[in-house]
């Protein structure tokens, strides 16, 4: 007998879930070794098992299915099903295998699995997604779901602080500590709400709820001391756009 | 435009009245000016106020044709002026004249004629001038009441389509997530998917055949309410427990269509979208006095993150229609504890309908 195929399936309906289990049932070398019902409960599953393939639902509790794809390291090969249709130029721009959109056929599920045993056999591996185009520009993020070890963090967005550029990685710091997530500043100016997020150095995003005050530094720089005592420095256009947010 | 005088019998009743009454009270007053037989000032009256009388009337249509011309301009009010004295000196030339060709051109008649014209000349032009304004004033207020009902229509207009705009955001995501575990349904237990089509086709047609009425009482809201939560729970399972207290006396008051349903939305999108836990929402209509109050709390997880903007689009939709349907007696308010979640309807009774 031919190597298993381990399946996971990630939805918080038990009927969609259900749905996907029958429709596999023709297909004897696909195992379905875990159900989830939401991000946090499919990381688990993924940390311990060896995982193939995975049914991903998007819009799920806690951890939605792109936040799970930020934070696993060693992606199984993902087939979406979803009723979101707005997703999926964006999770086939991440190398996802196929995106089913609910209601599907029969058929239509069959296709999708087949192109994912052909990339099965072919040993073909889900490249490591980058989602930088995860969220739609209009759609300020709520949350950064990090990693801390095997531990994973939720961290509301009203909870940061402020982000510092480091190398490739972004420095996260937030009420529940510190953090470091592989992202571009760039991606966090633009999904951050500017309401609240100000850029106010080339490396820097601070939280203006979060600045305790703005004080000079040199002739033409400023330093903003936040409420946990960090300095951080504000660049020229930094200042001024602290200034036109704050009105002073 | 018609004319305010001629559009109706008795408007011209009234209009000739007071011109026998003026033609009574000349035919007494040139008596004072000299001594003339009664047939003659019969005929000399009648000549002059028969002719003011007409004027009266037409002065209206020369109104009207001038409207176009910007309403206080002085250009506007010398050419009235203007036209009155014209008019009105032609008007005594006339008379007279006729009067004294019939009086055989006597001396008497023209002695007369002069004592009479400052009088005359100053009646008649203070006749026309009185007129024009009179005129002058029903012409604006009619276009103001024109414009004002334009407003009201237009206005009336945009709120019917904002409200249409309001209660169409049928949930994409319900309806195909519905229709996904309905497909699921099929293949397993072919008799809930038929219960459930069977629902969600009386779910939908409530909602898409609300564009009609804005009201309807509170029992068929509730219906409606009902099947939402039936496929809501079908798709979830045992995570929802939904109760409803309704009052007896509450259930043929008049609520806005599908005012209630979207906020079950809501409560089910941060109860049970948003978390794994179990989730309760439990429904409340109560009558207080002249308003009914619809109380839906729903328990949500504190440790999930609530999406910022999710409850906040919906309530100010339901809070845009309340405001609409009920100007500044609809009133939604929002409570939240630890654990629990606590929307507030206050919708006044229309007695009428009650």
């Amino acid at each position: 007998m031919k190597h298993p195929i381990n399946a996971i399936i990630v939805d918080d309906e038990p009927l969609a879930r259900q749905l996907i289990k029958k429709f596999l049932e023709v297909w004897p070398e696909i195992e379905i070794i875990k159900e989830c019902s939401d991000g946090f409960e499919a990381y688990k599953a993924l940390s311990e098992n060896h995982c193939d393939l995975m049914f991903l639902d998007i819009q799920m509790p806690r951890i939605n299915g792109f936040e799970l794809l930020e934070i696993i390291d060693n992606p199984p090969l993902i087939i979406f099903s979803t009723a979101h249709d707005e997703y999926a130029i964006q999770a086939f721009e991440q190398n996802a295998v196929d995106y089913l959109l609910k209601p599907y056929t029969a058929d239509r599920f069959q296709k999708a699995v087949n192109k994912a045993l052909e990339k099965f056999i072919a040993g073909e591996k889900q490249n490591k997604l980058l989602n930088e185009a995860m969220q739609k520009p209009d759609h300020f993020l709520n949350r950064i779901v990090v990693k801390e070890g095997s531990r994973v963090e939720i961290l509301p967005v009203d909870t940061l602080h402020y982000l510092e550029a480091a190398d490739d990685y972004v420095v996260i710091r937030a009420d529940k500590g510190q953090f470091v997530k592989q992202r571009t500043m760039k991606f966090y100016t633009a999904h951050l709400d500017n309401e609240w997020f100000i850029r106010v150095h080339r490396s820097y995003i601070v939280n203006i709820d979060q600045i305790e005050r703005i004080e000079p530094y040199s002739k033409e720089s400023y330093h903003i001391v936040m409420k946990n005592g960090d300095l951080i420095p504000a660049s020229r256009s930094g200042y001024k756009a602290l200034r036109e947010r704050l009105h002073f | 435009m018609l004319n305010p005088i001629t559009n109706s019998r008795k408007n011209i009743l009234l209009y000739t009245l007071v011109w026998v009454a003026i033609f009574t009270a000349h035919l007494y007053l040139i008596s004072l000016a000299g001594t003339m037989p009664l047939w003659f000032r019969f005929l000399e009256s009648f000549l002059n106020i028969s002719f003011l009388y007409a004027l009266g009337i037409g002065i209206w249509h020369i109104t009207v044709a001038q409207k176009n011309e910007s309403a206080y301009s002085p250009e506007r009010w010398i050419g009235i002026f203007v036209t009155g004295l014209i008019i009105i000196s032609l008007w005594q030339v006339f008379t007279g004249g006729i009067a004294w060709l019939i009086d055989n051109k006597s001396d008497t008649y023209s002695r007369i004629f002069l004592t009479i014209l400052p009088y005359r000349l100053m009646f008649g032009f203070f006749t026309y001038l009185t007129l024009t304004i009179i005129y002058h004033n029903i012409l604006v207020f009619n276009e103001i009441s024109t414009r004002k009902l334009r407003e009201e229509q237009l206005r009336s207009h945009l709120a019917e389509q904002e409200l249409n705009m309001l209660w169409s955001q049928i949930n994409p995501h319900f309806l195909f997530n519905s229709l996904n575990s309905i497909s699921a349904l099929t293949l397993s237990d072919p008799m809930k998917a038929y219960d459930m089509i069977i629902r969600l086709s009386d779910f939908l047609r409530f909602t898409i055949n609300t564009r009609d009425h804005q009201l309807h009482t509170l029992t068929e809201e509730l219906e409606i309410c009902d099947r939402y939560m039936d496929i809501e729970k079908i798709r979830f399972g045992t995570r929802i427990t939904y109760e409803k207290i309704l009052a007896n006396e509450c259930r043929q008051l008049t609520v806005p269509r599908l005012i209630i349903q979207p906020l079950l939305e809501n409560a089910l999108k941060h109860g049970a979208y948003e978390t794994l836990k179990h989730c309760t929402i439990r429904l409340d209509c109560q009558k207080e006095e002249d308003c009914l109050f619809i109380t839906i709390k729903n328990s949500y997880d504190p440790e999930s993150v609530q999406l910022k903007k999710g409850r906040g689009v919906g309530i100010e939709n339901i809070k845009q229609r309340l405001q609409l349907i009920y100007p500044h007696k609809g009133t939604l308010t929002v409570n939240k504890t630890t654990d629990t979640f606590i929307v507030t309807l206050q919708i006044p009774i229309n007695t009428e309908n009650a």
